[in-house]
């Protein structure tokens, strides 16, 4: 592939999130009512109707209504369970980086634990906990991600720690929360941006595979319940579980370019030699 | 760092106990937590309960003490290899775990292998040529494969290959009254796990190329390769020879990572595709509030996750002496 086409592509990956954006904030405008209500006769097929492009499920209800109205949890999920682990790790992190010694020692072992136990069971089990509902599947996901964000701002305040900046500050008799939050921290953003995407990305995959096993929000559509419903006829209807299956896919896929295209932008020197 | 603590095998007597002892304690808490307790599932799954029947299930399970008596009755209990009773299944929960254990073993394992070595092999072919033809249709499969979820891969390859194709089985251990024997038990068996197996390996090998693909592209920059070539090494052994065993390193730490997200994912697959190991066992223990078999599945996952990381480790010294030694390599 071309540099070019790369380029291309993190484009790409920024204009489908812009359209599922848009599909979310506008689910109500698109598909007024409420999309779990019957539209048609059940098992229309894609195109077979021009009034259901997608097709009916089941119950005869509209899967592109289920989609616009089910792009809003996804993307909900995704941007509040990734704001909660960016805060929890550069918290965790910073702290770590920055004091060394006896609370990173801590802190580390805390992190690895995190990253032994398995992050999925763990997050069903706190969803079962809570009781499904929207706050609790954020909640869940946020508290079993934030450990790659973690390790990675713990890594950058400790080189960025020995910079002569810091030092600089230090002699001026800057504070510790100055030097953490207005020297380091602002030049330690790069990497947790690049993983922001991806931990977006994770979290729409882990949302629907919670809402697939029925622990999702029972209020609300999402795209993983729709699969979960689709798969009952999956031997004649298999289009019910392909459609929001590629509408997962198709978000997961835009974030994981755009997080690509970032990470070139962000670290030249990798961009030149073609790494990652 | 002490001599001892460099020993992988020190370090893994070590750190088992270590996560035993806080996955054990973080379930506790955990569990604690429920609306509910194990007493409360019983009386509403038996109907009309006397109030005097309840504290008196309290006592026996112990539930009418503080939680820090508990929680010592409850480590004091996984001492002596007792892991508690389940309700659901009717029968003690170690029996119960172990019994599934192959199962996931089985297809954890094997996705494991697939992936990785699959992967490596993708990776490395990308590699060769940054931004080639064949980078470009690996890396975009790759990409493809990462953006997928597991649950999806798996259902629409039952539709391709288990509907339509008629290929391989779709759910289950084994050909249930087949009455199969020995290797012919073995090789049906493996057969219903090509599905399932298939369907982590999707997502896990692209998780292998792409970092493979990095690690080797920046591993050929070095000096050590340039020399290779000068020496006249051939443009395929200075890959598969030299860059590779360097470029493994990152790779194998990413195993060991994985491992946890594996037996995560296992959960989804089995569920799917009704392979009977920990995965649906967990599921299903959680669905029934399950406590006791709860708290075994995460042990023995953390326990997994902690011995796969120790061999990962073993092997990282294998290929970099310098790891084991670090005194030395200044």
């Amino acid at each position: 592939m071309s540099a070019g086409l790369r380029t291309l592509s993190g484009w790409l990956g920024a204009l489908i999130l812009l359209g599922l954006l848009l599909a979310a904030v506008l689910a109500d405008q698109l598909y007024p009512g409420d999309p779990l209500d019957m539209v048609g006769a059940p098992y229309l097929w894609p195109a077979q109707s021009a009034q259901t492009p997608l097709g009916t499920d089941l119950m005869g209800r509209d899967l592109a209504a289920g989609l616009c109205h089910g792009a809003r949890v996804s993307l909900l999920v995704a941007a509040a369970s990734a704001a909660i682990a960016v805060l929890l790790g550069v918290l965790v992190g910073a702290v770590s980086g920055f004091y060394r010694g006896r609370i990173d020692w801590v802190l580390t072992r805390v992190t690895e634990f995190f990253q032994t136990i398995p992050a999925f069971l763990l997050a069903i089990i706190l969803v079962v906990v809570w009781r499904p509902s929207l706050g609790s599947i954020v909640l869940a996901l946020g508290l079993t991600s934030w450990t790659s964000v973690a390790r990675l701002v713990r890594a950058e305040f400790l080189t960025l720690r020995q910079r002569e900046f810091v030092k600089a500050s230090v002699a001026l008799g800057a504070g510790d929360l100055h030097l953490i939050w207005h020297e380091i921290l602002p030049n330690a953003w790069t990497p947790v941006i690049v993983s922001t995407t991806l931990l977006m990305a994770n979290a729409i995959l882990s949302e629907a595979g919670l809402a697939f096993l029925g622990l999702g929000d029972p209020n609300r559509v999402s795209w993983g319940s729709m699969i979960g419903l689709g798969r009952d006829a999956l031997r004649t209807g298999w289009y019910m579980t392909a459609v929001p299956g590629l509408a997962v896919m198709l978000s997961v896929l835009a974030l994981n370019l755009l997080g690509d295209q970032l990470h070139r932008r962000l670290t030249p020197r990798l961009a030149r030699q073609g790494a990652r | 760092m002490s001599r001892a603590l460099s020993n992988p095998w020190w370090r893994l007597g070590l750190r088992l106990p270590a996560v035993v002892l806080a996955t054990a304690v973080l379930n506790f808490g955990l569990l604690k937590a429920l609306p509910g307790d194990l007493v409360d599932v019983i009386a509403s799954e038996s109907g009309s309960v006397s109030a005097d029947y309840v504290a008196q299930l309290r006592r026996l399970y112990g539930l009418d003490r503080s939680a820090i008596e508990q929680l010592g009755a409850y480590l004091a209990q996984i001492l002596q290899g007792d892991l508690g009773y389940s309700f659901r299944f009717g029968e003690p929960v170690l029996p119960l775990v172990l019994h599934r254990l192959p199962a996931t073993l089985a297809l954890v394992g094997l996705a494991l292998a697939l992936s990785a070595l699959l992967g490596v092999w993708l990776g490395a072919l990308a590699a060769r040529r940054p931004f080639g033809l064949g980078d470009t249709v690996i890396s975009a499969l790759a990409t493809l494969g990462y953006s997928a979820p597991m649950f999806w891969t798996a259902l629409m390859l039952i539709v391709l290959f288990g509907v339509r194709l008629e290929w391989f089985p779709v759910a289950g251990l084994y050909e249930v009254g087949a009455g199969y024997q020995g290797l012919r038990l073995l090789l049906d068996m493996l057969w219903h796990l090509v599905l399932p197996v298939l369907t982590l390996s999707v997502y896990y090998l692209a998780v292998y190329v792409r970092l493979t693909r990095a690690s080797v592209i920046e591993t050929l920059q070095e000096d050590f390769i340039r020399t290779a070539r000068a020496k006249g090494g051939g443009e395929s052994h200075v890959l598969w020879r030299h860059a590779l065993r360097h470029a493994l390193l990152p790779v194998l730490t990413l195993l060991g990572l994985q491992a946890s997200a594996l037996l995560g994912g296992s959960i989804v697959v089995e569920t799917v595709f009704a392979w009977p190991g920990l995965g649906q066992l967990s599921f299903e223990a959680i669905k029934s509030r399950d406590v006791p078999v709860l708290l075994a599945v995460l042990l023995f996952s953390a326990g997994l996750v902690v011995l796969v990381n120790a061999l990962v480790d073993a092997l990282q010294r294998r290929l970099d002496p310098r790891i084991a030694d670090p005194a030395g390599a200044a």
